[in-house]
């Protein structure tokens, strides 16, 4: 037996709960070893101590508290509410779900559409194309044209078959320096023109003049800075005729001409004449 | 005595201050003891029907308060309340003043060295030392044979008697 053993066994012994066997081992043990009398000695002296703890009083109304307590316990309990399934409050979540639903919805409708209707035509084989245009409505026939560039400019083998306005490397708009219009002109054909040279234009001055005598002054434009751009609309039948360049642009290597042509509202009232409506005008090289 | 509802609040006189005894021993402080101990009370009343009795009350009160102190230190097993001031708690008036302070100061050290011990070992100390159970009792409350208690007994004396110097 060891000391612990023994110290496990000092409750038991106290009590008279061991069997003789082990009761004489512990005797055994205890006279042979001083050790574990002390601790037989301290054990026996602590748990008198502990049993010199009087019980305390009940603390001042402590039945009474337990009293109204059980007396609390036998009144009825107030009926709980059966739990609700459905409460209006538990929509508030499924109405913010499908809201965001509808919004993701909403922001996947334009998801797949193409960014510009150009892209998606031209995929489709050009026969196709040309057969919608038969059919399509003017808006259409409008994205068609922009389709058939697209198209064109895709398949060109060389980027110069291709005016891009309005950008490049010298893309210019053109100032008016000088210029004429009027509806009478000794050009009666329609036609426009961009005159670079001297002789050019003593030429369709002279035409442009024909009908004037005595004819009007060459005007003196220096073809070193400038050029002239003309427009003639041809002969119409009446007043109310008119041409007006409204544009000159110039890129890498071509000049656009943008013109508009007037012509009389139907049923009005026009001067009964001859008219060669045409704008003739000056600008700067660069 | 009857072991119904309509005889209870005698068996409460009868049984309270053993519980309540018991519960400070437990607890190591007087308010918890008097949760502890009504709440024993109660739990008693509520399933007095199906006591067996084929132990005494006291100890069916006995086991409702182990279970209960057991629950209540498992679910606040981080936070151990000390009350700052528990001077006036243990007052005891039939015994004279100078006797009484003496053993109140005592109780108030037994019983903080025993809130020291595990819960192991201070229950079978309780009941086998202050509430002066017999081993056998003591080992049927605490659910292990008598050898087992002993050895508890014997490591928890020695442990309190450290604290105790």
């Amino acid at each position: 037996m060891n000391c612990q053993n023994f110290e496990d066994l000092i409750p038991l012994y106290l009590e008279n709960k061991l069997s003789p066997k082990e009761k004489e081992v512990f005797d055994t043990h205890l006279q042979g070893c001083p050790a574990c009398a002390q601790a037989l000695s301290a054990f026996k002296e602590t748990t008198e101590l502990l049993k010199t703890v009087k019980p305390d009083e009940l603390p001042q109304d402590y039945l009474q508290n337990l009293e109204i307590k059980i007396a609390l316990e036998d009144l009825p309990l107030p009926e709980l509410q059966k739990p609700k399934f459905f409460r209006p409050q538990q929509l508030f979540p499924a109405f913010g779900a499908l809201f965001l639903l509808l919004i993701f919805g909403y922001y996947l409708r334009n998801f797949n559409k193409p960014i510009t209707v150009p892209l998606e035509k031209i995929q489709n084989p050009p026969e196709q194309v040309a057969q919608q245009v038969k059919t399509n409505p003017p808006v259409a026939l409008e994205q068609f044209i922009e389709t058939k560039k697209t198209l064109e400019f895709a398949k060109a083998t060389a980027k110069t078959d291709f005016i891009l306005r309005g950008a490049g490397p010298k893309y210019l708009k053109k100032r008016i320096i000088k210029q004429w219009q009027d509806t009478s002109s000794g050009i009666k054909s329609k036609k426009s023109v961009v005159i670079r040279t001297q002789a050019e234009w003593q030429e369709l001055w002279e035409a442009h003049t024909k009908n004037i005598s005595p004819m009007p002054p060459l005007p003196d434009v220096d073809f070193t800075k400038c050029l002239v751009v003309a427009v003639f609309m041809g002969e119409q039948k009446s007043g109310g005729y008119g041409i007006q360049i409204t544009d000159i642009q110039e890129s890498e290597d071509n000049i656009f001409i943008e013109f508009t042509e007037t012509v009389p509202a139907k049923g009005s009232v026009a001067a009964q004449q001859l008219t060669q409506p045409y704008h003739i005008i000056v600008v700067n090289r660069e | 005595m009857p072991f119904n509802k309509e005889s209870f609040s005698e068996l409460i006189k009868v049984h309270s201050k053993e519980i309540y005894n018991f519960c400070l021993y437990l607890t190591g402080n007087p308010n918890d003891a008097h949760d502890l101990s009504q709440d024993v009370f109660i739990n008693a009343y509520r399933s007095i029907e199906k006591f067996r009795q084929d132990c005494a009350f006291s100890t069916w009160l006995h086991t409702i308060a182990l279970n209960l102190y057991r629950d209540r230190m498992r679910r606040r097993k981080t936070v151990k309340f000390t009350p700052m001031d528990d001077e006036k708690e243990f007052s005891d008036k039939q015994i004279p003043v100078e006797k009484q302070l003496e053993d109140s100061e005592l109780k108030k050290k037994i019983l903080k060295s025993l809130d020291l011990l595990s819960q192991e070992q201070k229950v079978p100390i309780v009941l086998k030392y202050l509430e002066g159970k017999s081993l056998e009792e003591t080992a049927k409350l605490c659910n292990c044979s008598i050898g087992t208690v002993s050895s508890r007994i014997s490591r928890g004396i020695k442990i309190l008697r450290g604290h105790l110097k």
